[in-house]
């Protein structure tokens, strides 16, 4: 598995197991707690069903076009049901801020203290330490934290709000990564260098939201991230102890009126920006709040009534007027009739569940979306349509073609299935250690001895390691496999039918 | 790399690294996330026991909305599997729900082995002989275990166990 070249990019991928080496390792818990069931990503946009499940707005709404059924327990679901959980979203978007931070604090290595390797921290992978050991003084440990955060919530915006634009970004975005990390900085003046490279950034993506903002200073109204306000600035700066840092001139350009984040508590009610705001609701969110700041400010905003787009009955629609509809939208009005239905329920679907979010983006970037979105659909694309066919490397055969040929693959892929048989086994082998240390004491209670299915006629040559070693094991069958599954895995068992 | 179902599955080949049920295990084909190879054990004190059973996974982009195609390419004796490998099990069709990942369909699968269902079998022979003569059944089970065997090249891994404890 170690060859498998996707694992280099696992690192980038965020897991409740990231926990598990940490000195709390039932923050997983919370972790997937706050992860979307369909998507398995934190929760971007949450909204409450009619039967308490929470899913991002978008997956069930997706998923509600062609079902009507909640993915989780079955029940009959409406999308007019569904509710957004605005203080969910705040409490995602809040815990995977600090996410990395406490990964890094919490990790168990010994050298918790290299924490200017965002890169490192954010995937919570131990590997990639290449930075020097720096005796670490309280004022760092508070300091460089702080960095890893306004790089990981744009790194997570990025990933979250952006997603289906990230194509788009991808240069920017490696631009970035390899610019803040090839730097040997950090100590000396980071912060500021992670500004500006946010904000360059920004230019580009400009009407992009969900990124940790730059916030004023009430006191010196200095620009910087809303988190470094909050814990380090506003203190030296009513100590009168600003440091030079602090005096990003061209930010205060690009963002001329920022509006506040969490620093907004420092600030006289007359400075807030609330209720002056005359952008519409769905671009407003370029210019996110702090958290709580949402949450407790916000109040009005809670009750978006923003009109959503209404589900278009197909059967009853003829193809000039779904054309009307769309242009009326100012969407593409070209292709099948399939297609057409398509692009409207996905059009659907992005710009209702983008009013679900606390933090809306601009109708160009569903638009952009959208675009993404047929690029990838099979349905639009006559190459992917042929995604697995039967002719080409085998590495794209569709395994259902005709011609499919299970020696060849076997041949070809005789290395992989050798490491996967590896690793199933080491994992029974592990798992019938533990279980024979917790079955020890009742063993001899225990007669099952399941002869009737014991490789008698195996000669010893052949018979697999392990196989000896297991009869007097409790009788489980593969239903004691379930203990380990979260519920969506643990819901199969419930329904074995075949067909 | 950008497409959700893409994303969703390199988080499912994380999750099968990180903590991948007992008995199982599955990675992606080294060019293309959307074809997976996955092995699965057969369970303790079934005729299964210990079989090494290869699978086939294949996903299209309206994954999880979607169900992957899933076959055995092992050799097998089960009610419920074709002898194109390809399997009949509900969760996997109709029962869908794009909660479940690979680590979820792999353990389904998993007790489906000895757990069949043979109300609407595709192997009727494999189901009769579970029904009616169920030594029998057993014992072709045990042929494919050995044969499953027979595929695995064993000349290098003498004690591979210990390897990824």
């Amino acid at each position: 598995m170690s060859t498998n070249p996707f694992n280099r990019i696992l690192s980038d991928v965020t897991d409740p197991t990231d926990w598990k080496d940490t000195k709390v390792p039932d923050l997983a818990v919370l972790d997937s707690l706050e992860r979307c069931y369909i998507c398995k990503e934190f929760f971007r946009a949450p909204v409450l069903t009619s039967c308490n499940h929470t899913f991002c707005s978008q997956c069930i709404r997706e998923y509600l076009i062609s079902n009507n059924l909640c993915p989780l327990c079955k029940t009959e679901l409406f999308e007019s049901s569904l509710k957004r959980d605005i203080l969910l979203e705040e409490i995602v978007a809040c815990y995977s801020s600090i996410r990395p931070r406490l990964l890094e604090l919490l990790k168990t290595e010994k050298n918790s203290n290299n924490d200017n390797n965002e890169k490192k921290e954010e995937s919570g992978s131990v590997e990639k330490a290449n930075i020097s050991e720096q005796s670490t003084s309280n004022t760092e440990v508070c300091y460089s934290p702080q960095q890893n955060l306004i790089n990981d919530s744009h790194k997570r915006s990025s990933h979250r709000d952006n997603e289906e634009v990230i194509e788009v970004l991808s240069d920017d975005e490696r631009e970035r990564v390899s610019t803040s990390s090839s730097s040997p900085e950090l100590l000396g003046e980071p912060a500021m260098k992670k500004v500006k490279i946010e904000s360059s950034h920004n230019e580009t993506l400009d009407a992009i939201p969900g990124r940790e903002d730059l916030v004023t200073c009430p006191i010196c109204s200095t620009s910087m991230s809303a988190e470094e306000l909050q814990t380090r600035h506003i203190d030296d700066c009513l100590n009168g102890r600003i440091t030079s840092r602090s005096k990003p001139q061209q930010l205060q350009k690009k963002r001329p009126s920022p509006r506040a984040g969490i620093a907004s508590f420092f600030k006289k009610k007359d400075t807030s920006p609330l209720g002056t705001s005359s952008i519409s609701s769905v671009s407003r969110g370029a210019q996110p709040l702090g958290h709580s700041d949402f949450y407790f400010k916000e109040v009005e905003k809670h009750v978006t009534e923003t009109k959503k787009l209404s589900k278009l009955d197909f059967a009853s629609l003829t193809t000039p007027r779904l054309k009307e509809k769309l242009a009326a939208f100012k969407l593409p009005i070209q292709g099948t009739r399939n297609q057409l239905e398509l692009r409207y329920n996905q059009y659907y679907v992005l710009y209702n569940s983008n009013l679900d979010s606390n933090h809306p983006v601009s109708d160009k970037i569903l638009k952009h979306k959208l675009n993404q979105w047929e690029k990838s659909h099979s349905a639009f694309n006559s190459e992917s349509a042929n995604l697995f066919s039967s002719r080409g490397t085998i590495s794209n055969r569709s395994i259902t073609a005709k011609n499919f040929s299970v020696k060849e693959w076997l041949d070809v892929y005789q290395d992989e299935f050798r490491e996967l048989i590896r690793t199933a086994r080491a994992s029974v082998a592990k798992e019938r250690k533990e279980r024979k240390k917790e079955q020890a004491p009742r063993e001899e209670v225990v007669e099952t001895e399941p002869t009737v299915f014991k490789p008698d006629a195996v000669s010893p040559a052949s018979t697999p390691q392990e196989i000896g070693s297991t009869k007097s094991v409790d009788g489980g069958t593969s239903s004691d496999l379930t203990f380990e599954l979260d519920m969506g895995s643990s819901m199969l068992f419930d329904s074995n039918d075949t067909t | 790399m950008s497409t959700p179902a893409k994303r969703r599955l390199m988080r499912d080949f994380k999750r099968m690294q990180q903590d991948a049920p007992s008995g199982v295990s599955a990675s992606p084909l080294p060019d293309n996330v959307m074809t997976w190879n996955a092995v699965i054990i057969g369970p303790s004190d079934t005729p299964f026991e210990d079989g090494t059973f290869r699978l086939i996974l294949q996903f299209d982009e309206q994954y999880p909305n979607k169900p992957p195609t899933v076959k055995f390419i092992s050799e097998m004796f089960h009610p419920n599997v074709y002898a194109s490998g390809e399997l009949c099990l509900d969760i996997l069709q109709n029962r869908w729900s794009p909660t479940y990942d690979v680590s979820s369909i792999l353990t389904s699968v998993q007790s489906l082995l000895n757990d069949p269902n043979i109300s609407s079998p595709a192997n009727v022979e494999a189901a009769n002989l579970y029904k009616d003569h169920r030594s029998q059944y057993v014992k072709r089970v045990r042929e494919t275990v050995e044969n499953s065997w027979n595929e695995d090249d064993f000349d290098d891994d003498d004690d591979d166990d210990e390897d990824e404890n």
